[in-house]
């Protein structure tokens, strides 16, 4: 599935089969909310990022509206996962039970909080926000983050 | 927040150039030509060629604050005195352009042609140099000028007339890359910090520098032994600036000796200051944000990657989303 | 031994006394009398002592020696008394205070009596302070352009300005408005355009007779007969046709000036007090039929108080050079920077100071500004403008359209014509100080071409910093001060009520100590000649330090 962004000019590449199975952990949780980090790594040119995988918090705290997960005790994976496999963190996902696919103002306030980060080396980390219900994937949408805006791909 | 110094200057350097203001260039340009054939239909064979000088032809120019230079080579029995040659450029220039000029006015050895405004409230400055060939049909040959001091002023206030050779005085910069540079960042500085010194003289001092001294290393290194260079010497008595049009001219004869300690302690204090906090070297320095890019990466298109950052990120601790 | 014994001898002791003798102690002091001698002075001098208890010690900040002699009272520094005003000084000690005034005298006697020196300085009349009717009267008089002949007259216009209370009694202020001459001429005190235009409340006369009216120059007539030979017979006439006109406010005080040239430029005035319908002069024919009016020479003359509160008296004990007083000066912004900033030059002398700010006093703006209570709300400018005239009758203050620089400059400057009709207006001042802390005016004001000085002022969170850039040097250094090298904490600001932007935390005390320091330095680069350099002062726990830049 190939995802376009017109503000950054930028694409967006993920298996179809990957992004059911992000669905089907978002599903198992239902009706609370749950999400994790994307994997994945940008073109030469920077103008293609690849998401090649998702990865799940060793802890959170999920509830009907809301979600917080935390990256305690996983710096040293994403340090291996790029010195093995040359990927990297390039966003976040979560979902939202029976809800609509827009973002919330927490979800913007994490997004400038995760990119004014000083371990975070990105500038245009992506948010992907899917609507689940009990038993399907309803929607899913990729944002993309630049300066305090998140722009929906396409 | 620290400033890397040579990134900011390269930027400064960068936010300046002449090509950011293409437009109004072009009707620098125009306009200047305009003139030049106006100047030509009228003098006919009396005068040569007359030619661009300033800091476009020296490649010196700032976005900021410009004017166009244009000579005008009289042929030497084309005038009696050069008095007669200034008056009448001056009486022809006031026939043609006093509708459309803000002001045409005497300066030291030329005169100053303001456009009024433009529709998008530009206004084109043009100098036009009258000179005199220094001897009869020589010019072609040798160069030489004898320019008319209408305004008594530093070096000109003993003399009525002044003879150069500005095409010496443009060569003089030629192929100066790292020469043209710093000149560029000082008048920067010098536009911005109260136009106390005359470009020329900051251009002299500098090319001076770089042949006195070891100016070696990155921008901001040779910027700061240039700055150096002026704090020790400016002061110095018996410190010379030769123009390279006259070598009877020293630059440093325009400046009381209060302006060259201002300029020596000018040069101290922001030292001083740089060293002291990189960050004020914005002060100094500033960038032309009218044409300023947030920051390479952050151009408009492709994914963004913070420079100077890890080569893979960590996501922060805790985030909350909902 | 007692205050009298140790007293007598002390001063019995004190080499050029010749004599001390006829001590007696009474309730509060003690009382005797002394014969000084020494070379230079030809005659043995007597005087009559009087050393208060409390001495060495002041009473009431008055001196508790007196040395009177009443021959003396021709010589200058000498009271009506006889009492010679001498220099002292703080002594606890009685042995060396005794000396010290001692020596005072002495001084007094070579320098007054013997060499019969003059000063420099005009030694004013004396004059009491008098009830009147049961109150006293003040009129303050100004510098005018014109000088006065000997022996002219006319009448005096009079504004009354506060009521109040002086030495526990009720005072009525006024301020001389102009002299009227006998052919109408108006001649006008140099006021402010504001007090200027004040009402007319009450009318006097006056007289000029150039000498003091006072005998050996300095104590001052007591009755008319002391005037007489001074006063023009035309003057007498006009004041009984003054009367005349006047008699429907029988009872009324009336204030008659009389000057006199205290020096060659200066003239000061005293005023009398006459009562309408009882003026103390007379009118009656004479046998040849024609009318003459006289003083009634035995009546008391009742002085009332004037002062000279002309621009040199006024701001005598400490102002800004006359150079940098007589600036036209603009001030963009009065919040609480802008405010501190126009009353210091006032009190430093300034004359014209123009303001502009469209922003409206609030209770909540006073306790850090130069601003009032009991005003209300209130435009700032128009509080400003008041406070400032309240403080100084030479400050002229115009109010610039309160939109100009919030609004018009920041919607024309792009349009054609918009810089130069900026540049214009600016240029008609001398010194324009912005201190709006207003980064958009800030950069437009940074582009223009200006002839004026323009100062901008700001401070940091705090008040830990304050940052002074001079044209054409503004914009881009408060704004690289501000946003990258001073660690201007913005996390911490002040919200008001209602939604306006929040505001930086700081005490008066905090800003002003910044605004006077910067204002001192900012007077001593003009006064110097100096180079402008931008400069901040950084307030490090009690330390100022000015740092340039």
């Amino acid at each position: 599935m190939k995802l376009y962004n017109k503000h950054r000019k930028v694409e967006l590449i993920i298996d179809q089969k990957l992004l059911e199975r992000i669905g089907k952990k978002g599903i198992e949780h239902f009706p609370n909310e749950f999400g994790g980090f994307l994997i994945g790594k940008y073109s030469d040119d920077y103008k293609t990022l690849f998401i090649s995988d998702f990865i799940l918090p060793k802890s959170y705290k999920g509830s009907r509206y809301l979600f917080e997960r935390s990256s305690k005790g996983m710096k040293s994976f994403f340090s291996n996962l790029f010195k093995k496999k040359k990927e990297y963190y390039v966003g976040e996902w979560h979902t939202h039970p029976n809800g609509s696919t827009g973002f919330s103002a927490t979800d913007l306030n994490a997004m400038i909080n995760i990119e004014s980060s000083t371990s975070v080396s990105i500038k245009n980390p992506v948010l992907l926000i899917l609507s689940v219900s009990a038993q399907k994937i309803n929607q899913a949408t990729f944002y993309i983050y630049d300066k305090k805006k998140l722009l929906p791909y396409e | 927040m620290a400033t890397n110094k040579k990134e900011h200057l390269q930027n400064v350097l960068e936010t300046h150039r002449m090509k950011h203001v293409q437009n109004l260039v072009d009707k620098f340009k125009t306009k200047r030509n305009e003139v030049k054939e106006a100047l030509e239909a009228h003098y006919g064979s009396n005068i040569y060629y007359s030619f661009d000088s300033g800091s476009f032809k020296k490649r010196t120019a700032i976005n900021t604050k410009f004017d166009l230079d244009v000579v005008v080579p009289f042929k030497k029995d084309s005038f009696e005195t050069l008095e007669k040659m200034y008056d009448s450029l001056y009486d022809f220039l006031y026939e043609e352009y006093q509708d459309v000029t803000e002001e045409i006015r005497k300066q030291t050895v030329s005169i100053g042609l303001i456009f009024e405004e433009d529709e998008d409230g530009d206004k084109i400055c043009l100098d036009i140099v009258p000179g005199r060939e220094l001897n009869q049909d020589q010019y072609s040959e040798d160069n030489k000028l004898n320019l008319f001091v209408y305004r008594k002023y530093g070096i000109f206030s003993s003399s009525t007339h002044i003879q150069t050779n500005i095409q010496a005085q443009i060569d003089h910069i030629k192929a100066k890359e790292n020469e043209r540079k710093i000149i560029r960042l000082l008048k920067i500085w010098n536009n911005n910090d109260g136009k106390e010194y005359k470009s020329f003289l900051l251009e002299l001092i500098t090319i001076k520098a770089f042949e006195k001294e070891d100016i070696s290393g990155n921008l901001w290194e040779k910027l700061e032994k240039v700055m150096e260079y002026i704090k020790d010497k400016v002061a110095e008595d018996g410190f010379k600036l030769i123009d390279p049009g006259n070598s009877n001219n020293d630059l440093m004869d325009t400046l009381e000796d209060w302006e060259k300690t201002n300029l020596s302690n000018r040069m101290e204090t922001m030292l001083e200051r740089i060293n002291s906090n990189s960050d004020n070297i914005k002060s100094y320095f500033p960038t032309n944000k009218d044409f300023e890019d947030d920051d390479k990466s952050s151009n408009s298109s492709g994914y963004g990657i913070k420079t100077g950052g890890a080569a893979y990120s960590t996501p922060p601790k805790n985030e909350r989303f909902g | 031994m007692g205050f009298l014994d140790d007293v007598t001898k002390l001063i019995s002791n004190i080499p050029f006394v010749e004599k001390a003798y006829d001590f007696v102690e009474e309730k509060l002091q003690i009382r005797g009398k002394v014969i000084i001698s020494f070379k230079e002075l030809e005659k043995p001098l007597e005087f009559e002592i009087v050393v208060f208890k409390c001495y060495p010690l002041k009473y009431n900040d008055a001196d508790s020696i007196k040395f009177k002699n009443s021959n003396l009272i021709e010589y200058r520094h000498v009271m009506e008394d006889g009492a010679i005003c001498i220099h002292t000084t703080h002594h606890t000690n009685l042995k060396s205070k005794l000396n010290y005034d001692f020596h005072s005298l002495r001084n007094w006697i070579v320098k007054y009596y013997i060499n019969k020196e003059q000063d420099d300085h005009y030694e004013h009349i004396i004059v009491d302070d008098k009830l009147i009717n049961n109150r006293y009267w003040s009129y303050q008089f100004t510098d005018l352009k014109h000088p006065f002949e000997k022996g002219e007259f006319g009448e005096v216009s009079i504004t009354s300005i506060q009521l109040g209370t002086f030495k526990s009694n009720l005072i009525s202020n006024h301020i001389i408005q102009n002299f009227i001459r006998e052919n109408g001429e108006q001649l006008e005190c140099e006021w402010s355009q504001l007090y200027k235009n004040m009402d007319i409340t009450n009318s006097g006369a006056y007289v000029y007779i150039e000498t003091p009216p006072a005998t050996y120059g300095k104590f001052i007539f007591t009755k008319w007969l002391d005037l007489q030979d001074h006063l023009p017979e035309r003057f007498l006439n006009f004041l009984l046709e003054f009367q005349k006109r006047h008699i429907k406010h029988r009872g009324k005080l009336l204030p008659l000036f009389i000057g006199y040239k205290i020096d060659d430029v200066n003239l000061h005035w005293q005023v009398a007090m006459l009562e309408i319908g009882d003026f103390p002069i007379i009118g009656y024919q004479l046998p040849n039929k024609k009318w003459i009016t006289i003083p009634k020479n035995e009546l008391d003359i009742n002085w009332g108080i004037t002062r000279n509160t002309s621009y040199k008296y006024f701001f005598g004990r400490g102002s800004f050079s006359q150079s940098f007083a007589e600036k036209k000066i603009l001030i963009i912004g009065v919040g609480a920077l802008g405010s501190m900033v126009a009353k210091t030059l006032t009190r430093c002398g300034c004359r014209f100071i123009d303001i502009a700010d469209n922003d409206i006093k609030e209770p909540e703006n006073v306790c850090r500004s130069e601003y009032i209570f009991n005003t209300g709300l209130m435009d700032k400018t128009e509080e400003l403008k008041f406070i400032l005239s309240t403080i100084s009758p030479f400050i002229e203050t115009n109010i610039v359209d309160k939109d100009y620089f919030q609004g018009i400059i920041k919607l024309f400057h792009k349009e054609k014509g918009g810089k130069s009709s900026f540049e214009a207006n600016l240029n008609k001042y001398d010194l324009v100080v912005d201190c709006t802390t207003d980064n958009d005016l800030m950069y437009i004001l940074d582009s223009l071409d200006l002839k004026c000085d323009l100062i901008n002022l700001s401070i940091t969170n705090f008040a830990k910093e304050l940052v002074c850039a001079f044209h054409p040097n503004t914009y881009n250094f408060v704004m690289n001060q501000f946003m990258n090298v001073l660690e201007n904490d913005t996390s911490d600001l002040y919200n008001p009520t209602g939604c306006w932007s929040p505001t930086f935390k700081a005490s008066y005390n905090d800003i002003s100590l910044l605004v006077q320091m910067a204002i001192k330095h900012i007077h001593n680069l003009y006064e110097t000649g100096s180079r402008k350099t931008n400069f901040i002062i950084e307030n490090d726990s009690s330390n100022l330090k000015i740092v340039e830049y």
